[in-house]
């Protein structure tokens, strides 16, 4: 299918201000893909003292070198490899405690310019069906959200004039406004294309939290290959530097990722570490959250199951051990494209933040509350847990799941965050909001068996805090006593 | 006779406007402020939309929650150990605090 005149006139307008931006960049390309395979190679065959020696660095919470990096990359040795999962659930407990944060996925406009080899969306798959939603549509897909608990979601939007900056600023105006009794959107994360400083400003001033764009593949020549000529995602620097240009607009939590699945997995976590790096650099601002979504299976989109670097449980459950070690501060979110099973394995390896009860075909919540359709979706999700159920799972694991949005509200972001983050001082904030959110769930929404399990959990976290800082515990007890008689939003 | 005897909101106005910038004023205010009211903490936000945008801060953090106060100008105060503060004194601090803000606002030294 051809893109319509109105979709290739807007493509066109926007690609000729692409490339007078990659004229203009005078950022250096900060993936060195030379210096990435030397490293590689030279760690190639680490000795387990040396990868012992790197997991104990690992603990100061101060993040790794490239080089250590790649000793773990390449650590195979199965007791190593166990030593590595436990460094990594030790340092996720020391910077944000034993809390997973919750958020649903909305998946506001699916219609897209672009033609992206592996993805469903992609502007000549006829094979999947896309549209964008109406402020009213959307309204309603964040009642259906809301109604189940959530307090933060995550919109994602295609590339396209239908869904341009002025249809996002508008999106995230409609909801927030949303609300109905004690349901309401506290935090709206988005993922959307990369766009100009003057747009990224525009959607800062409607309050966007955190900012997400993934490079897909820092792998240059592949990302040419997947991501067609005369397409607005083929321009690798405009997409590497799309955080750079969120920052310089005041943007100040920002999210990297990877695809894990169209190139070599081992080069793409340095890729990850050398972005987080450089965002430092210039910003002194790492990324807010890294993600890791592995290539799942699309309609009409063979590339899905056929690509040579599909990652395997093994290599995934390594990326993210790996990537709480290197990059100890930033949150690290694992989403439904896993099964339960392995979800639950993951989890446990430094993940911080996850979805639940979600479906991502654009009005899916409002229109398949029972059933995921993959004809209307970009790809395959595993977990279709509904949220109480996916919380009632992580009781019984013993994590305490938390809707906060307190960060962002309280002045507590960017350099702010960052700075309780990389001391590992985060989880005085978060594992109390996480005990007042997850009451104000059991309260409101919760299933009877959740309910009972949810009460004891708060009650072994509030002895944790209790153990460590009283006076706050106090507080927390205080706001508990507050929510049981009908207030509502309450944090530290 | 001119008295030399200055207040302590006095003493954070004049120590903060001699900043260039709005944010370096506020931390400026923020530390001498600390240190005459006995305040662990105090950091500034700007409100975007429902986002309160980190500007600054001075102090030791106390992991209580923080009163937050209006300045104008979409600008906000957060005050940790407030209770600790005599009375009046939080009127004064505060006074003073949007005494510096207003003071950019009119120079227009920086977009508020």
């Amino acid at each position: 299918m051809a893109l319509s005149l109105a979709e290739k006139t807007w493509r066109d307008k926007r690609l000729e201000m692409i490339k007078r931006y990659e004229e203009e960049e005078k950022r250096q390309d900060f993936i060195n893909e030379a210096e990435i395979w030397r490293i590689l190679e030279e760690k190639a065959h680490p000795e387990p003292a040396e990868v012992r020696e790197v997991l104990a660095k690992a603990r100061e919470l101060k993040g790794l070198s490239p080089e250590d990096t790649a000793v773990l990359i390449n650590t195979q040795d199965p007791e190593l490899l166990q030593e590595l999962f436990e460094t990594a659930f030790w340092i996720k407990n020391q910077v944000y405690g034993n809390r997973i944060v919750l958020f649903a996925p909305l998946y506001v406009s699916s219609p897209c310019v672009n033609n992206c080899v592996y993805c469903g969306f992609r502007h000549s798959n006829e094979a999947v069906y896309k549209r964008t939603l109406t402020m009213e549509e959307l309204a309603q897909e964040v009642r259906v959200i809301t109604r189940a608990g959530h307090k933060r979601v995550l919109a994602v939007f295609g590339e396209h004039p239908a869904s341009d900056v002025d249809y996002i600023c508008r999106s995230l105006e409609t909801i927030y406004a949303t609300k109905h009794g004690r349901d309401e959107i506290r935090r709206v994360n988005v993922n959307a294309a990369p766009m100009t400083v003057e747009e990224y400003r525009q959607v800062k001033e409607v309050g966007i939290g955190t900012y997400q764009v993934f490079q897909e593949t820092y792998h240059h020549e592949t990302y040419r290959r997947l991501h067609p000529p005369d397409t607005l995602k083929h321009s690798y620097k405009w997409r590497l530097f799309a955080l750079h240009r969120a920052q310089e607009a005041g943007i100040d939590d920002v999210a990297i990722g990877v695809l894990f699945g169209l190139f070599d997995w081992r080069f793409e976590v340095l890729g990850l570490l050398y972005h987080a790096m450089d965002l430092e650099r210039e910003f002194g601002i790492g990324p807010h959250t890294i993600s890791f979504p592995r290539l799942e299976p699309a309609l009409n989109t063979p590339f899905t199951t056929n690509s040579p670097y599909l990652v395997s449980d093994e290599e995934l459950k390594k990326i993210i051990a790996i990537l709480r070690c290197a990059v100890p501060y930033t949150g690290l979110i694992l989403t439904a494209r896993e099964n339960p099973e392995l979800r639950r394995e993951l989890i446990r390896l430094g993940v911080s933040q996850t979805d639940a009860g979600s479906r991502i075909a654009v009005g899916g919540y409002s229109e398949m509350e029972k059933e995921h359709i993959l004809e209307r979706q970009q790809f395959k999700i595993n977990d279709t847990r509904s949220l109480d159920e996916f919380i009632y799972d992580l009781c019984q694991d013993g994590y305490i799941p938390s809707f906060c949005t307190a960060g962002y509200r309280a002045g507590r972001t960017g350099c702010h965050f960052m700075e309780f983050a990389k001391k590992g001082l985060v989880k005085n904030f978060c594992v109390p909001n996480a005990i007042l959110t997850f009451k104000e769930y059991l309260l409101d929404y919760a299933s009877p068996r959740t309910r009972e399990l949810g009460e004891k959990i708060i009650e072994q976290y509030l002895q944790e805090v209790e153990g460590r800082l009283p006076r706050l515990a106090e507080k927390v007890r205080e706001y508990l006593a507050r929510m049981e008689a009908g207030e509502r939003d309450l944090y530290v | 006779m001119t008295s030399t005897f200055k207040s302590r909101a006095e003493q954070i106005v004049e120590a903060a406007l001699r900043e260039k910038e709005l944010t370096e004023a506020l931390q400026r205010a923020a530390e001498v402020a600390c240190r005459l009211f006995g305040l662990p903490k105090l950091y500034f936000a700007r409100a975007i939309g429902r986002r309160l945008h980190h500007l600054t801060y001075y102090g030791e953090e106390t992991y209580l929650p923080a009163v937050k106060e209006p300045l104008g100008h979409g600008l906000y105060a957060f005050l940790e150990g407030a209770e600790r503060l005599e009375e009046g004194a939080k009127a004064e601090l505060l006074a003073a605090l949007r005494q510096v803000v207003e003071f950019y606002a009119d120079k227009g030294r920086e977009a508020l």
